[in-house]
């Protein structure tokens, strides 16, 4: 039986007057405790109290340079950003962490966000925030998919550092968003970074169809996921310092366990909670095929 | 800190170096530019050599221009901001220089992610602004057609004013009703380290200009020869007084492309090396493409037909590229096809590419800078890591002897390299630890 995969989720209020560099200390602690990957939750969704000292994607970007092994999960406001800039976003930072990002979809979308920022791209659709953000993980997969295995060819002989004719423009025409391409990304190291998404209610059931990694709130949700579990990794979420982790995982018969950190000062506890799970087993995951092989999901190749 | 004024430096960082075939080369590692540490490596080489700066250039889809052809391919393709936040963590200094779009970024995004290095860096984040080019863009975006030359400029004045306030807008909240944006809120992000990102400029047009007097703190200029550059300075300085600020809060830093060897055939080898690696992939036809003009029916070996260049009125391409070009084809006076080499040799930027040893590079460097053309300059190496160690080793060292660069920071902050004034009395009261 292969080790249970651990998520750890750090809660935006938590690290409300916490820095970058506090916020890399805590990563490169639960890294070598034996996590799989972190999933940062983004303080501009959470609407929690400022100003805040840190932000998800450049926290995300000092952490290629300065962990080594960890999966690193962005979270992405649907509403609020368009296919094009999201999808190089996320796939820039896969290359640069050799093939460790993920991302959180978060289709919420709020009045007092709504009053400070939209996205730059026209949306075509109707208000419609849980269809614009299945059709943006529809677009960046289209996106991704531009550059085939090759595509950047180096071939010094034939002076072909890149090769055109294995680019192919996604042409993505839906009903929020419109993407001729081809962009500039090359296609990330893992194919599709792995697409998180949190499942707290039934409602959440359709993103989960999309997901590559469900975080699942009770172990009754892990069972009403049902069939969509072929094809994603379910992790049962629960809080730091949980008696007897295993159980959890046990009763709802998920892959893994997605430990949710509420405050800065649960580091010691998630640590022994992390053990709890793993045992003796513990150290930094060395999953250098990439993020998706630790999470045991199926390769995706061109 | 020295009594007299000392030149800038900053590293125009093109992973793959700036010679169109340096990549081809044997000392290359292309294979690289895809891995943070390379960039870190870069970094801490030019942070070695006492830069103010690194800087990354950005374009918003697979091709320069709409022309979708192997020669025409974007060779820089990350996003600018990722890989300065990784290199951020990894260095202590030096300042970190991105390029985002006025025109495809929402203020609050742009101001947030450069605020948010900003903070990461502890004060040495800066944002190269540009209003980007060409419909493919566009399309990228959800639009047909790429917004008009002056609609552009119009939105980069409100965009540039906005992110200001954003940036001053802790604790908040603000209130903005302008033209094109609409903004209750707060940036909900700490005040910044250095008083609020530095803010960098390249474009060159009437509108370009005009936005860099008002804005820019920093310019990253094309002359290519010295009376150019001190009639762009000087009119640089003039535009920033004119707009109320003091001629020393812009930063004139034109670029140059040295190719550097131990004496003056060394370096001419090392020029040469590289040259015969560059196949001419009809440079001619790709400046035709470029332009959006047919050029091949002109005799490549007679004038470049500068008469058939397009207006810049109605032009959305880069304007200031199409004045360069046109400028530099009557300057040069050679023929079509030497004319389109040469344009394409260092990936197409028209630039200053002086060939020599460090002594001769630090004196050309020191004639410019006290000619008046230049503040400092942007230094665009033409093959890494090697041409930029002998740069940061060998023609650093001669500029500080001769009192000309800093010898050790002075300053943690990019803002305080650039010797900027810090923004609003405020911050020294600002939120504390």
């Amino acid at each position: 039986m292969s080790r249970p995969i651990i998520n750890v989720t750090l809660e935006a209020d938590a690290w409300a007057r916490h820095e970058h560099s506090e916020l890399i200390t805590a990563v490169k602690a639960i890294e070598s405790a034996g996590a799989t990957s972190v999933v940062f939750e983004d303080p501009d969704s959470s609407g929690g109290p400022g100003p805040w000292r840190w932000e998800p994607s450049t926290a995300v970007g000092a952490l290629t340079s300065t962990t080594q092994h960890i999966g690193l999960v962005l979270p992405i406001a649907s509403g609020y950003t368009e296919p094009f800039t999201a999808s190089r976003r996320i796939g820039s930072l896969d290359h640069l962490s050799g093939g460790r990002v993920g991302w959180l979809l978060d289709p919420t979308q709020t009045p007092e966000r709504d009053a400070r920022t939209r996205a730059v791209s026209p949306d075509l659709g109707d208000h419609d925030p849980l269809g614009r953000a299945i059709e943006l993980v529809e677009a960046n997969r289209a996106l991704w998919d531009e550059w085939e295995e090759g595509a950047f060819a180096l071939d010094v002989a034939n002076n072909l550092l890149v090769d055109v004719d294995r680019i192919r423009p996604a042409n993505f025409a839906g009903r929020h968003f419109r993407v001729a391409g081809p962009s500039n990304l090359r296609r990330p190291p893992s194919g599709n970074p792995p697409l998180y998404v949190r499942v707290n209610g039934s409602a959440d059931l359709v993103l989960a169809g999309l997901a590559d990694v469900i975080l699942a709130a009770t172990p009754d949700l892990v069972n009403q996921i049902g069939d969509r579990r072929g094809r994603s990794t379910v992790l049962i979420s629960v809080a730091v310092g949980w008696p007897d982790p295993q159980t959890p995982i046990q009763v709802s018969g998920a892959d893994g366990i997605d430990i949710v950190v509420s405050a800065p000062d649960q580091l010691e506890a998630l640590e022994e909670t992390i053990r709890g799970v793993i045992g003796e087993r513990s150290g930094a995951v060395e999953h250098s095929p990439g993020l998706r092989a630790a999470l045991s999901l199926p390769e995706l190749r061109k | 800190m020295p009594q007299h004024r000392q030149l800038h430096l900053g590293l125009n960082l093109r992973g793959i170096g700036f010679h169109g075939a340096a990549w081809r080369h044997p000392d290359s590692t292309p294979e690289r530019i895809y891995d943070i540490d390379y960039y870190v490596e870069i970094a801490r080489i030019a942070e070695r050599g006492k830069f103010d700066a690194i800087f990354l250039a950005d374009v918003l889809g697979a091709f320069a221009g709409d022309a979708r052809s192997h020669q025409n391919v974007v060779a820089w393709p990350l996003d600018p901001f990722s890989i300065l936040s990784g290199v951020a963590a990894a260095t202590s200094h030096i300042g970190l220089i991105g390029t985002l779009s006025t025109t495809y970024n929402d203020p609050y995004d742009l101001a947030r992610r450069v605020g948010a290095l900003d903070l990461l860096s502890g004060g040495r984040a800066a944002v190269n602004l540009v209003t980007s080019a060409g419909d493919s863009v566009a399309r990228n975006f959800g639009y047909d057609r790429h917004a008009e030359h002056a609609d552009r400029y119009n939105r980069a004045h409100e965009l540039a004013t906005l992110i200001n306030a954003l940036w001053d807008s802790t604790p908040g909240p603000l209130e903005y009703h302008g033209e094109r944006f609409e903004v209750t809120g707060s940036l909900g992000l700490e005040p910044s380290p250095q008083g609020r990102p530095v803010i960098v400029q390249a474009g060159a047009s009437e509108q370009g200009l005009s936005f860099a007097g008002a804005f820019a703190e920093a310019v990253f200029a094309a002359s290519s020869d010295i009376p150019t550059g001190v009639k762009l300075y000087d009119e640089l300085k003039r535009r920033t007084v004119a707009a109320g600020r003091p001629r020393t809060d812009i930063n004139v830093l034109p670029g140059v492309v040295p190719y550097l060897g131990s004496t003056e055939a060394e370096a001419r080898r090392v020029y040469d090396e590289l040259e015969e690696l560059l196949v001419d992939e009809g440079a001619v036809a790709k400046l035709g493409q470029e332009l959006g003009i047919d050029l091949t029916s002109y005799d490549p070996d007679g004038p470049v037909p500068v008469a058939s260049f397009p207006a810049v009125e109605g032009y959305n391409g880069s304007v200031s590229r199409l004045v360069r070009l046109r400028t530099w084809a009557v300057e040069t006076q050679l023929s079509l096809r030497r004319f389109a080499q040469l344009v394409y040799r260092n990936l197409g930027v028209i630039h200053w590419t002086p060939v020599g040893t460090p002594e001769q590079i630090a004196d050309e460097l020191e004639t410019w800078f006290r000619a008046g053309a230049a503040d400092g300059f942007n230094i665009l190496v033409p093959q890494h890591l090697g041409q930029l160690e002998i740069f940061v080793d060998h023609v650093v060292p001669i500029l500080q002897a001769r009192g000309l660069f800093r010898e050790e920071y002075t300053s943690t902050t990019l803002r305080g390299h650039l010797g900027l004034t810090v923004p609003g009395a405020r911050r020294s009261h600002g939120v504390g630890a």
